[in-house]
């Protein structure tokens, strides 16, 4: 998760800064978007320790995963997307938590 | 054998002088000896042992040895019976033994201790090695943690300023505060370069690009400090290099702000030069030459001696820390270049920085057949006629007036499609005639594709109908874009009013930065839920509607049927997803969206769209 946050901090600034943005919007509009990946992380590790509840790991992901996608960070995005088609209630914990240690 | 009184003599003094002692401890040592030669008493050569054992001291058992040496010469010249002497041999061997030995010990611990110390030596390297990774690293995550934070200080500044609610004082000390975070940031950046030079951690990025557009970059990036010093003229004498090149464009253009931006910084009044030269080195490499002179403070021996080592600023009350010519110097350095200077004392200073770059593989741009119209009044210089030569080298079709009559005439008199780009270098009075011209050539349908370039313009009044201006000289690229690719400003003076509802703030922060950025005119209301955006829809007209489709409580689909059922007039509905799965589109066909705006966002679309929606709403 923080490498995720932190490659993701270090491609919307060049990405962002691509479409001519004010470098005060940006940073204003990144450290936001940080915040918000980082709870919606911390939403998700929640999640992993409650019973199984796939719309709600489904909706977790799909915040972070548009959150990604918006900041420019598409590689991760399409791996949290890909992640969305393989939970199970069986496999949902481990998978959120090898999410989470990336 | 007994030694004779003469020789016992004779050795107590070789005894005496050696080893400076007086005659009773003489005489001692040589009636020990006696013992050893008379009836092998070992005694003495225990005695020595230890004498040379509590010394550990190679001068001293070199005394020993010169005196044993002596003393040997003599008994044995001394000595008359063969027995005698043989006995001296014998005796004398021993104690060449002794010192033999302890000679080898001698070295052996000699060997050990130089090894330990060695040990020693390496641990502490290693140590010192640890320690100075561990700083390096230290500083380089807190300068980025500072980064952060001053990033979100600097944001959150921005913002309030952006609200305009504060007056006065309070908003001077807004400004102050702006100021001082941004030197902070500016300082933490310095840091952390240095820190990323000095550890090897600094990464090279390779990327295909002008060389001329990216002087423009540099330039622009110090218009703003330029401006502030209306004494100063900086003047640019590019050469034209026809291809693309391959390089660490971000690196070297760090090298070329930071050397520009200390000529502005140490110039009160004068010039400042920007030249680039180049000569190819082969068919696949091209030496590059940027030479920046300036009219400023200049620099005494000593300090020109100084210049590049960090801290190495000399007038305290100039900004800054004085690391960046440093970093410039690391950075030529890293990048396999050169950077050097000359200066004169209060006359100014010449930086060069000499690079090798790579000539990239895509060395052309797509002119085939563009229609190009220059218009200089006054001859054109060397570079510029290089540059005309290279868009006809590419099929552009090019046209060069220097009469401004005939030029008025020609583009008056257009018959069928208009040029693609018109680019006029002129006067004040000039630009501000082509203005006028181009409000009028803009409501002719023949050049409604036309892009009108203004270069070299550095006059103090506002162009307000040219596309793009240029203070120096348009970028060639410039020429290989299309109007149809979205160069040209929307210029519809119609306020539309956009609602767009997403759970996710960042979502909502992204659009409004794109949105306002190119329509500042538009009024986008953001709702982070469904019933938020249903009550806002209740009481206010939008003309258009974007809904994130995955939300939690009411979802875009629900919301959207929620809105028709209103029975208030529904105007585009746009559905706002990251999910672009054929099931997704085919629902939201279903639904009677009026299209799909993907995450990420793609800003070309979005325009497109909202630019129709503006044409509806001016044409109603």
């Amino acid at each position: 998760m923080k490498q995720i946050v932190n490659r993701t901090k270090d491609i919307a600034y060049d990405y962002l800064s691509a479409f001519g943005f004010e470098s005060d919007k940006i940073d204003a509009t990144v450290f936001k978007g940080l915040i918000e990946l980082e709870s919606a992380f911390e939403r998700l590790r929640g999640l992993a320790d409650e019973s199984f509840d796939f719309d709600a790991i489904d909706n977790a992901l799909h915040t972070i995963k548009g959150i990604l996608f918006q900041l420019g960070n598409g590689e991760d995005g399409n791996l949290v997307d890909s992640l969305r088609g393989e939970i199970t209630a069986s496999n949902y914990k481990e998978k959120i938590l090898q999410l989470l240690e990336d | 054998m007994r030694l004779k009184d003469n020789q016992k003599d004779r050795l107590a003094q070789i005894i005496q002088k050696r080893f400076k002692l007086n005659a009773t401890k003489a005489k001692v040592v040589v009636d020990g000896f006696e013992g050893l030669l008379q009836n092998g008493d070992t005694q003495f050569i225990y005695d020595l042992n230890y004498m040379i054992f509590h010394r550990r001291n190679h001068r001293f058992t070199k005394k020993i040895l010169n005196t044993i040496v002596e003393t040997y010469t003599y008994l044995f010249d001394d000595t008359k019976d063969i027995e005698d002497k043989n006995k001296i041999r014998e005796i004398f061997e021993k104690l060449f033994d002794v010192l033999f030995i302890e000679r080898c010990k001698y070295s052996k611990q000699l060997e050990e201790k130089s090894k330990i110390t060695q040990k020693i030596l390496q641990h502490t390297t290693k140590r010192l090695n640890e320690t100075l990774e561990t700083q390096e690293l230290m500083i380089a995550n807190i300068s980025h943690e500072m980064r952060t934070s001053l990033n979100a200080i600097n944001g959150y500044l921005a913002i309030i300023n952006d609200k305009d609610v504060l007056q006065g004082e309070d908003k001077q000390y807004l400004n102050k505060a702006t100021h001082a975070t941004r030197t902070l940031k500016e300082l933490v950046s310095d840091i952390l370069s240095v820190t990323k030079l000095n550890s090897g951690q600094l990464e090279i990025q390779k990327s295909n690009f002008w060389l001329d557009k990216m002087l423009i970059k540099c330039i622009d990036n110090i218009a703003l400090m330029l401006q502030k010093k209306s004494k100063i003229e900086l003047r640019t004498d590019i050469e034209f290099v026809p291809y693309r090149v391959y390089g660490d464009q971000n690196h070297i253009m760090e090298i070329i702000i930071n050397i520009l931006s200390n000529a502005v910084k140490y110039t009160d009044s004068g010039y400042i030069d920007l030249k680039m030269r180049t000569s190819k080195n082969s068919d696949n490499e091209v030496k590059v030459v940027f030479e920046i002179s300036d009219t400023g403070i200049g620099m005494t021996p000593e300090q020109l001696k100084s210049i590049f080592s960090p801290y190495s600023r000399f007038k305290t009350e100039r900004q800054g820390l004085g690391l960046g010519m440093h970093i410039a110097h690391q950075l030529a350095k890293k990048l396999n270049g050169s950077l050097s200077v000359k200066s004169k004392y209060k006359e100014g200073s010449t930086f060069t920085f000499t690079i090798n770059i790579k000539i990239s593989d895509d060395k052309t741009i797509d002119l085939q057949d563009r229609k190009i119209c220059f218009y200089n009044k006054g001859h054109l210089n060397q570079t510029q006629k290089q540059r005309i030569e290279f868009l006809k080298s590419q099929g552009a079709n090019v046209h060069v007036f220097d009469d401004e009559k005939i030029f008025i005439n020609h583009l008056l008199t257009v018959q069928e499609s208009g040029p693609d780009y018109v680019s006029v270098v002129s006067t004040v009075d000039g630009y501000s005639k082509f203005d006028a011209l181009i409000y009028y050539l803009k409501t002719l349908p023949n050049f409604e594709k036309t892009i009108f370039i203004a270069e070299n313009f550095r006059q103090h009044i506002s162009l307000n109908y040219f596309d793009e201006i240029y203070e120096y000289f348009s970028p060639i690229d410039v020429y290989a874009v299309n109007k149809s690719q979205d160069v040209k400003k929307f210029e519809s003076k119609v306020n539309i009013s956009i609602l767009a509802i997403d759970d996710t703030e960042t979502n909502l922060d992204i659009l409004s930065l794109f949105i306002s950025k190119k329509y500042p005119n538009i009024t986008l209301d953001m709702a982070s839920g469904g019933y938020e955006g249903i009550g806002m829809f209740k009481i206010k007209h939008y003309d258009m509607v974007m809904l994130d489709l995955k939300m939690p409580g009411l979802d875009g689909f629900e919301v959207f049927k929620k809105l028709k059922e209103l029975g208030l007039p529904l105007p585009p509905v746009y559905a706002f997803s990251a999910d672009i799965y054929k099931s997704n589109i085919e629902k939201v066909e279903e639904y009677g969206f009026a299209g799909m705006i993907e995450k990420p966002l793609q800003p070309q679309k979005l325009y497109k769209i909202i630019e129709r929606i503006m044409n509806e709403a001016d044409s109603e």
